[in-house]
């Protein structure tokens, strides 16, 4: 069935160029829909608890989607600057969507002037005269809600923050958002000395921007890497191209399909291309690998190609089903996700993998039917690789067969001291830590946060029984206790009621630093807030001033030390409020950053589950559970490797990096089929299993290393993202491809010296005749199944004509079954040769031998040429250590066989002891 | 016409002409408006309701005096009643014709000293409404510009549109609006509507005089006064519940610090 499958592009040519074409068609269609989703919100987990939360803290206090204008000129306080930044604020709250405008033109100024108090914005307009600039400016650096809020500490730094609220339903309101600010900044950037808006809006920008970046830079370079090095270990131009095309079929069909089904281009999405190049060409290279190893000991003619493609789909089919399904299932492990990026990404990439699977089984086959290479430089298939990979191949196995004992020692020493680093990995998912520092955006927000406060934002909010509570002093005090914990924590600016009711008691008390804290009287906190309007007050308390809110302004971008702090507050909190007191800790920021604990579980479950499956799959495949250990053991460790060198690297586990593990298991896994399948060709042909492995090593160095290399280096690639979280996921997974490389060459071979498999493949394709099954006295009371799996797990050997199995007279310890054809028993006695028996399928002879090492008393001679099954004692046992079943049949069928010729041998000579005595 | 609405008008010169309704320039509807609606001694109790843009509402019971000097200036007094925790709490007003405003806060909970509020703040809102205490106090028409715009028919009722303007650029910086339109009725000279543009030229608020009651001669007023703040989406109402025109109603001693720091004001 697969054979048919692989070699359907080679047989149907034209159906198969309908089939592509037509499913490229409808794709493209797809593709013409296919949507841009930079926001900020994918970054959040799709499940998020806070939610309902937040809604209704946004609700209630407005919205925290806040742009900042940054607006620095050492004549700020000029008319001229001071004029444009009146327009400016103008504008701004003309525009759509904006809910509020702060800015100096609407900064309430509160102040004792020699005695009389001002109450009122700090201006409503550009003042004309010196002497009002220069008091404007004096009043603003004089108000502590005003310094690193609206203004820097050395006046020549204003914002304007502007609270939009944001469209959900328009995925680019963000994008229009922040092309109307930047259209209103344009003409200030002549005027000013640095002018720049920060937020939400613009992060949505950069992302879009950089995603695009990447794909352009990305994709040519993942293609002239791969051309390359495929070229490098395949040797011919065609080699290198083919890939190509499928790599552009499975891009075309993946983007139409993620358009049908509505999965956006998201940052990580945008990788798809490049991966689809870089890890799709994996089959592809295993493909043509075998294709030119049948061509270069065939001949390149059209029946020849033909021939080739047979031969490729049957060596290679199965694995590449295997290892198709094992990436697959390595992206869609992600999906345990929470986070809506990353489940976006797992479903595409994993319908990617399976489209790239799809485009290659349907196109090589098709295109080699077509072309041939002239040349082929590959080395015969059971001969050592040329060049350096032969180089690589022979230190390896140097390494691996002198030094077994310290690499098995030096590995477990290197995983455990990994695993200890790996516990010290720390989780990140701030939407600033995705970009890398170099870059415009990040030096903007550090300039914001020196001379203002960081950018990101979040809401603490806290909630009272009672009615009016918050016009209590002890509760306005603990705001401020608060107020000040978070100024401790690290916090850049934190704004409250207390704050300005703190501000008016200074102010009534002719601006003495000692009034300047909440008043200790109800009565005088009712009568101080007549002096504000509900729109000064509206974000910091509801109104009925039960519910006060807190804004918080940070610069933290990584979520471990923010969540630490958060962790920290969340403690004291009820201590500091009391019992009567809620609180909660809401906003868009906090939820993303939130989602990074959510990345642990995700991790921990996505390769648990990947691993299970793998560990399932591959024990069903060979039927044994220790085929499910062989293929995971040399996957493991990369993992291990990964989590201690991120520890190493102060790599955060964020959205890029903890899709590495399940990835590269799933990717790396592939390798350790490719070896677990060839190395059970090579013992099928072979008793020796140093030399089964060697041919296996040998066989699969090219492919393997080829693959890995081309993977590796093109992993390298994305770390020229302008993503941080691309550029991490990129290097690990490159470290992963590497490590896997050399565990699979290193500790896989060790693996599977002690052990034998029997590929399920086998079992259902091995034809045994009837007469075996009823007939072998070895194989009485044993299923069909474990029939084939014992014949498997023995060494089939054909015999031609006349030519001996066993000499009489010599020593061995195997016996054998005839599977098919007939076998002479000759025995040779006084130079006389005498046939006794002539064995047919499903008997057996050699036995004594077998269970204890004699002379053979006999020799064996096939009549016609026969199928014999050989099984070799010691060989057997060890086989059979991971069969039990099968084992116990099958000593005691060759006890029941020994006792009955036994008893046999007993009758004849009792019934020549009587002949004998008649005589 | 509540005068919390209608401050703008009070203090203006009487000026009456005779022309007739399309002759009259807009300088000479306003001098109309003062003429028929300017009382000398007024006294309200006011119930003022703040309407935030969700609609929550907060609702005070206030007291204002308002009494014509000798030297034809005005004394305004301000007294709060409730809520409980602000009962108490005044503002005194003296208008001077020269020179700023005196202004004095007295905050019960404070103590008995009274806090000067600066020079210069008439553009800040009062307590919390949508008021400034420039919307609360009158001027001399001498100090404006009167553009009289194309009339309107506004609910029905015919009414002069006149745009008024500070009339020069260091009048106009102590103004929070670059102008303010009104819509006057043409049977009554009532003020129906005055619209407030800010300085950058848009629409900051609207007030409006609703069930406008004649209460002695050509003297109308509003029972509800409604101003709102398209800005912020905040309103303020004020229902007159009782009005006293006699000058026994606010007594000269009524708008001196002493009688604050007493506690004579408080009910």
């Amino acid at each position: 069935m697969l054979e048919r499958i692989f070699t359907f592009g080679a047989r149907r040519r034209i159906p198969c160029v309908l089939l592509l074409v037509l499913l490229t068609a409808i794709a493209v269609n797809g593709l013409m829909k296919l949507r841009i989703d930079a926001n900020y919100d994918s970054f959040m987990s799709a499940n998020d608890p806070n939610y309902p939360a937040y809604e209704r803290t946004i609700e209630e206090f407005g919205s925290d989607n806040t742009t900042i204008i940054y607006l620095r000129d050492p004549e700020l306080f000029s008319q001229a600057r001071l004029r444009r930044i009146e327009e400016l604020a103008s504008a701004l709250s003309d525009l759509d969507a904006v809910e509020r405008v702060e800015s100096l033109f609407s900064a309430l100024n509160i102040r004792d002037q020699e005695g009389m108090l001002e109450v009122g914005p700090l201006m409503d307009t550009t003042p004309e005269d010196p002497e009002a600039l220069a008091l404007a400016r004096s009043n603003a650096l004089y108000s502590p809600l005003m310094k690193r809020n609206v203004i820097s500490e050395d006046g020549q730094v204003t914002s304007i923050t502007v609270t939009a609220k944001r469209d959900r339903k328009d995925p680019d309101f963000n994008k229009k958002f922040f092309r109307a600010v930047e259209d209103l900044l344009a003409p200030l950037r002549g005027e000013f000395d640095e002018v720049f808006q920060i937020g939400p809006p613009r992060l949505n920008v950069e992302i879009e921007r950089a995603m695009f970046a990447d794909i352009f830079r990305l994709t040519p370079m993942a293609t002239a890497l791969l051309m390359i090095t495929i070229f490098c270990f395949l040797g011919t131009g065609m080699a290198a191209v083919l890939p190509l095309f499928t790599a552009g079929l499975s891009i075309i069909w993946t983007l139409g399909v993620m358009g049908y089904v509505g999965l956006p281009l998201t940052l990580l999405t945008a990788l798809l291309p490049t991966l689809l190049i870089v890890i799709g060409s994996a089959e592809d290279t295993h493909m043509l690998s075998e294709y030119l190893h049948a061509i270069a000991s065939g001949n390149p003619s059209h029946a020849g190609r033909q021939q080739a493609v047979r031969l490729m789909a049957k060596k290679i089919a199965l694995p590449i089903v295997l290892n198709t399904f094992t990436t697959v299932l390595g992206f869609y492990a992600n999906a345990v996700n929470d986070i809506i990026l990353i489940k976006g990404f797992a479903y595409s990439s994993s319908f990617a993998m399976t489209a790239s699977f799809v485009s290659t089984v349907l196109f090589l086959p098709l295109a080699v039917s077509f072309f041939s290479p002239k040349r082929i430089h590959l080395a015969p298939e059971n001969e050592k690789p040329h060049g350096l990979v032969g180089k690589l191949v022979d230190a390896l196995e140097h390494v691996s067969t002198r030094y077994r004992k310290t690499l098995v020692g030096l590995l477990a020493g290197v995983v455990v001291v990994f695993l200890g680093l790996a516990l010290r990995v720390q989780v990140t998912n701030d939407p600033l830590s995705y970009f890398k520092p170099n870059t415009v955006l990040i030096k903007d927000s550090n300039t914001l946060q020196k001379d203002l406060a960081g950018m990101s934002v979040f809401f603490l909010t806290l909630e009272a029984k009672e009615a009016g509570a918050f016009k209590r002093p002890e509760l306005l005090r603990s705001l401020d206790t608060i107020d000040r914990r978070l100024d401790e924590l690290g916090f850049d600016k934190a704004l409250s009621l207390a704050d300005f009711l703190a501000l008016v008691n200074r102010e009534m008390h002719q601006g003495d630093p000692a009034f300047h804290r909440v008043p200790d009287r109800q009565d005088l906190v009712e009568q101080y807030l007549l002096f504000f309007q509900r729109e000064d007050l509206e974000q910091y308390v509801d109104h009925d001033y039960r519910v006060a809110n807190m804004i918080v302004r940070h610069h933290f971008s990584d979520s471990h030390t923010l969540n630490q702090q958060l962790a920290v507050l969340q403690r004291e909190l009820p201590a500091i409020l009391g019992e009567r007191v809620s609180f909660r800790l809401t906003g868009e920021n906090l939820m993303i950053n939130q989602a990074a604990e959510s990345l642990f579980i995700g991790e921990v479950q996505s390769v648990g589950m990947l691993i299970s499956v793998i560990f399932v799959i591959m024990s069903l495949l060979y039927t044994s559970a220790l085929a499910g250990v062989v293929s995971l053991v040399p996957n493991l460790i990369p993992i291990v490797i990964n989590f201690g060198t991120m520890a190493l690297l102060k790599i955060p586990l964020n959205p890029g990096t903890a899709m590495v593990a399940a990835i590269a298991i799933g990717i790396a896994v592939d390798d350790t089929t490719h070896l677990m399948s060839r190395y059970n060709d090579e013992r099928k042909k072979t008793a020796d299993m140093d030399e089964a492995l060697r041919v296996t090593v040998w066989g699969e160095a090219v492919p393997v290393m080829a693959t890995t290399v081309s993977l590796a280096l093109g992993f390298v690639i994305l770390m020229s993202s302008k993503f941080t979280i691309v550029a991490q996921f990129g290097l690990l997974s490159a470290i992963i491809m590497i490590v896997g490389l050399l565990t699979d060459m290193l500790i896989t071979p060790l693996l599977l010296k002690h052990v034998r498999l029997v590929g399920i493949w086998d079992i259902l394709a091995l034809k045994v005749g009837r007469e075996v099954v009823s007939r072998s006295p070895l194989f009485e009371g044993m299923s069909k199944f474990q029939i084939k799996k014992a014949i498997l797990l023995s060494r089939l050997v054909t015999v031609p004509q006349s030519q001996d199995v066993l000499v009489q007279g010599t020593r061995g310890r195997n016996m054998y079954v005839v599977l098919s054809g007939a076998v002479d028993v000759l025995r040779t006695q006084e130079a006389r040769t005498e046939r006794i028996a002539t064995l047919r399928p499903g008997e057996i002879f050699g036995e004594v031998g077998y269970s204890q090492e004699t002379e053979r008393t006999a020799t064996v001679r096939a009549a016609a040429e026969v199928t014999l099954l050989e099984l070799e004692f010691s060989s057997v046992q060890k086989a059979l250590r991971w069969y039990p079943q099968i084992a116990a049949h099958l000593n005691l069928n060759i006890s029941r066989i020994l006792g009955t010729r036994l008893a046999g041998m007993h009758a004849r000579t009792a019934h020549l002891g009587l002949a004998d005595a008649k005589a | 016409m509540s005068r919390v609405g209608a401050g703008l008008l009070i203090g203006w010169l009487v000026i009456a002409g005779t022309a007739r309704a399309e002759e009259l320039t807009g300088r000479q509807i306003l001098d109309q408006v003062a003429e028929r609606h300017e009382a000398p001694y007024e006294g309200e109790v006011q119930t003022m309701t703040l309407v935030d843009k969700k609609g929550n509402q907060e609702v005070r019971e206030v007291r204002r005096s308002v009494r014509k000097g000798e030297d034809g200036q005005f004394k305004y007094l301000i007294i709060f009643d409730s809520p409980p925790g602000v009962k108490g709490v005044a503002l005194l007003t003296w208008q001077h014709a020269d020179a700023d405003d005196d202004q004095w806060l007295y905050l019960p909970a404070q103590g008995d000293q009274l806090k000067r509020i600066a020079k210069g703040s008439k553009k800040n809102y009062f307590m919390g409404t949508d008021f400034t205490y420039e919307d609360l106090v009158s001027e001399s028409r001498d100090k404006f510009t009167f553009t009289r715009l194309a009339d309107e028919v506004l609910d029905g009722t015919a009414c002069f549109v006149v745009d008024i303007a500070p009339a020069t650029p260091e009048l106009a910086k102590d103004s929070g609006y670059q102008k303010r339109t009104v819509w006057i009725r043409q049977d009554t000279f009532a003020i129906l509507r005055t619209d407030y543009v800010d300085k950058q030229g848009k629409l900051l608020k609207r007030q409006t005089a609703d069930e406008l009651v004649n209460v002695s001669g050509p003297l109308w007023r509003a029972a509800m006064t409604r101003m709102e703040n398209f800005s912020n989406g905040h309103a303020t109402h004020v229902r007159v519940e009782k009005r006293f025109l006699e000058e026994s109603a606010v007594p000269e001693d009524h708008f001196q610090q002493r009688f604050l720091q007493s506690g004579q004001h408080l009910l």
